[in-house]
């Protein structure tokens, strides 16, 4: 009973950080702290296997996709904050509300 | 038990006894409690121990004689080194970020003590023995970056600020080789646990792992990068005195900056300690016939002799430039890692007689063509002309 | 609920919360490496020892140092004296809609139930390995993400590089 209260948690938890990273997404103007947020999420998606992994579906999938996905967050986060100092190069400001189109 | 395993077992034992004066419930907690307390005082004492023999040891290298003030020979030079520190005056710059400039040391300070707790101190002496001591050794020594970060931004001096980046960039790059070299070991044992590392190289020297050919290019890839990861010279361009003032230490003075010193000495002898682990046989006697000493005092005689090269390189190099550190990584140490994991898959799959002749025509030109392209920064030129005076 | 995971939970909140809101980006980049820490603890205690330890190492050792990093290199000129993020209406709006998914996301999963007896699962590390080396498929997945790894390498490395704009230091 204790271990399904935590499961439930653990989701609570997962959906909240989820939140917390959308919130870093749409309602901040840095580059990074969207980064950031991007990052609360996949982290988030990945409390959500873990805990489905621990509680109610003992497979290995779990833990491999778990494995999996920390690998290529970590990439894609290497390959955004890249992308980030680029950006400031050229603009001297790492905000997305600074951004011309790229028509001009 | 006979006397010979009662010595080598006596920390073990003197722990059980310690907890069997308490209730069953809290029997684990107390236990846990006592190897901590075990691991902080050994250690600490241990840096004290070495902060001497350096002072004495660059002294003499230098042809002075160090330390002799104090005590008898300059013993009790850190006892004056610690009431020194604790005495002097707290300075927090005006406008530092108060926060992580008073956090810094603690942070620094916490992964290098828990590092310890994995090592296999002697037979049966391990703190915790877990199925991934080694990763757990390399991830928490990867959070250590953190605090240095905080230390030079918290410090808000241009400064601190450079040499914390450029510390901060030495150690992520020289920490790619040191996993490296450490994963030749777990891919022979395959095993991360250390207590079967050090079990698996049981039976003599020549059972260590150095006594191999991925062995000894990996204990000195591990070595290398060990004086790159503790900022110790060659490497210590981030603390060097006429580089940088102190680095991301300059802003810190009194018992923080203690703290800091004793970090990084903890972090020296943590380094060794997983290097002796790996490669050098942990505990184990050279030879089974010496094995009526301790194993506890095996390890700590190979943790000293560990601790006497570091000063000696210390004593003995010249300090590197910051591209020639990073070429040195990246384009040396990093080719030399990976052709040794090869190698070390070679000796796993086929027997000694194929692997050593293999892996020496395939190291020898490795290392040396690597090392010619690293020369390559060298200032071009004609040859250098010296003339003396007559 | 059991205390430790209810601490290590309010952690892991009230740090991203941190991250996301205060002003200065170094301190929300701390704020996001503990958070990065909290979350590895939390695996730790959901017995997935592999998976905390990798995630201290990986972003707790890499990613927070690469986003300190950057926010060092992305400093603008001027400190501007901006309003507090929590006081600006974009993070509100912003929030709106993240409370609006977040909540439904939560509604959803709160509603799970788990199947009974389901002990704790043991997951050895040579357990790990073998798995990932057993089936072509997950041979093949292992030197997909190699490759995409490498190919992220490459590409930050590019992206990041600085143009050819006059003699640079070093060579000497």
């Amino acid at each position: 009973m204790n271990e399904s209260l935590t499961l439930n948690g653990c989701l609570i938890l997962s959906a909240l950080l989820f939140g917390i990273g959308l919130i870093a997404v749409f309602g901040r103007r840095s580059a990074i702290l969207v980064l950031i947020g991007i990052e609360f999420m996949l982290n988030a998606a990945v409390i959500n296997f873990v805990a489905f992994w621990r509680f109610a579906h003992p497979s290995s999938d779990g833990m491999m996709f778990s494995i999996f996905a920390i690998a290529i967050a970590a990439a894609e986060a290497g390959v955004g904050l890249a992308l980030v100092t680029a950006l400031y190069r050229h603009r001297r400001s790492a905000r997305i509300d600074e951004i011309p189109p790229a028509s001009e | 038990m006979n006397l010979v395993e009662r010595i080598d077992q006596a920390p073990l034992l003197l722990q059980r006894w310690a907890v069997g004066f308490f209730p069953a419930f809290l029997q684990p907690w107390v236990a846990m409690l006592i190897s901590a307390a075990a691991i902080i005082g050994v250690f600490a004492s241990l840096f004290a121990l070495s902060t001497l023999a350096e002072r004495k040891g660059l002294g003499r290298i230098q042809n002075r004689p160090g330390p002799n003030r104090v005590g008898p020979f300059g013993m009790l030079q850190p006892l004056a080194d610690g009431i020194k520190m604790l005495i002097k005056e707290d300075i927090v710059p005006l406008r530092a970020d108060k926060v992580l400039h008073f956090l810094a040391p603690i942070a620094l300070i916490v992964p290098s003590l828990l590092v310890y707790s994995v090592l296999p101190i002697g037979r049966n002496l391990v703190a915790m023995q877990c199925q991934l001591g080694v990763l757990l050794f390399f991830a928490i020594g990867a959070s250590t970056e953190l605090s240095i970060f905080m230390a030079g931004w918290g410090s808000h001096n241009k400064y601190s600020i450079l040499g914390s980046i450029r510390a901060i960039a030495q150690m992520i790059s020289y920490e790619l080789p040191m996993v490296l070299a450490a994963i030749t070991v777990i891919l022979v044992t395959s095993s991360l646990d250390t207590v079967k590392i050090v079990e698996a190289q049981a039976g003599g020297f020549w059972a260590w792992h150095v006594c191999t050919p991925w062995g000894a290019i990996a204990l000195l890839t591990f070595f290398i990068c060990a004086l790159a990861e503790s900022n110790r010279a060659p490497f210590d361009l981030p603390e060097a005195e006429s580089e940088l003032i102190a680095g991301h230490l300059t802003e810190y003075s009194g018992f923080k900056y203690a703290l800091f010193f004793m970090a990084e000495y903890l972090g020296m002898m943590a380094i060794s300690g997983m290097a002796i682990t790996l490669f050098l046989g942990g505990w184990q006697a050279p030879l089974p016939m010496l094995d009526f000493i301790p194993s506890w005092l095996w390890f700590f005689g190979k943790l000293a002799g560990f601790v006497v090269l570091f000063i000696w390189i210390r004593g003995t190099l010249p300090r590197l430039r910051a591209d020639q550190l990073m070429n040195l990584a990246w384009k040396f140490l990093l080719p030399i890692a990976l052709l040794n994991i090869g190698l070390a898959g070679l000796w796993v799959k086929s027997s000694a007689w194929i692997a050593w002749p293999v892996s020496i025509l395939l190291l020898v030109p490795a290392v040396i063509g690597l090392g010619r392209l690293l020369r390559g920064s060298r200032p071009r030129g004609g040859k250098r002309i010296y003339q003396y005076a007559d | 609920m059991s205390i430790p995971f209810l601490i290590i939970a309010s952690v892991i909140l009230a740090s991203a919360w941190a991250a996301v809101s205060l002003r200065n980006l170094v301190h929300c980049g701390l704020c996001a490496a503990l958070t990065f820490l909290a979350t590895g603890t939390l695996y730790l205690y959901l017995n997935a020892e592999f998976l905390g330890l990798v995630q201290l190492m990986v972003y707790v050792g890499a990613v927070a140092v690469l986003i300190l990093f950057t926010v060092l290199l992305t400093r603008p000129a001027t400190e501007a004296a901006d309003p507090r993020p929590t006081q600006r209406p974009t993070f509100w709006k912003g929030a709106l809609i993240a409370i609006t998914v977040g909540g439904a996301v939560a509604a959803g999963l709160a509603a799970y139930v788990a199947p009974k007896g389901s002990s704790a699962p043991q997951l050895s590390i040579q357990e790990i390995g073998r798995l990932l080396t057993a089936s072509p498929q997950n041979v093949l997945a292992l030197i997909i993400v190699a490759l995409l790894m490498t190919a992220a390498l490459i590409g930050a490395l590019l992206l990041a590089a600085p143009s050819e704009e006059g003699p640079k230091g070093g060579g000497e």
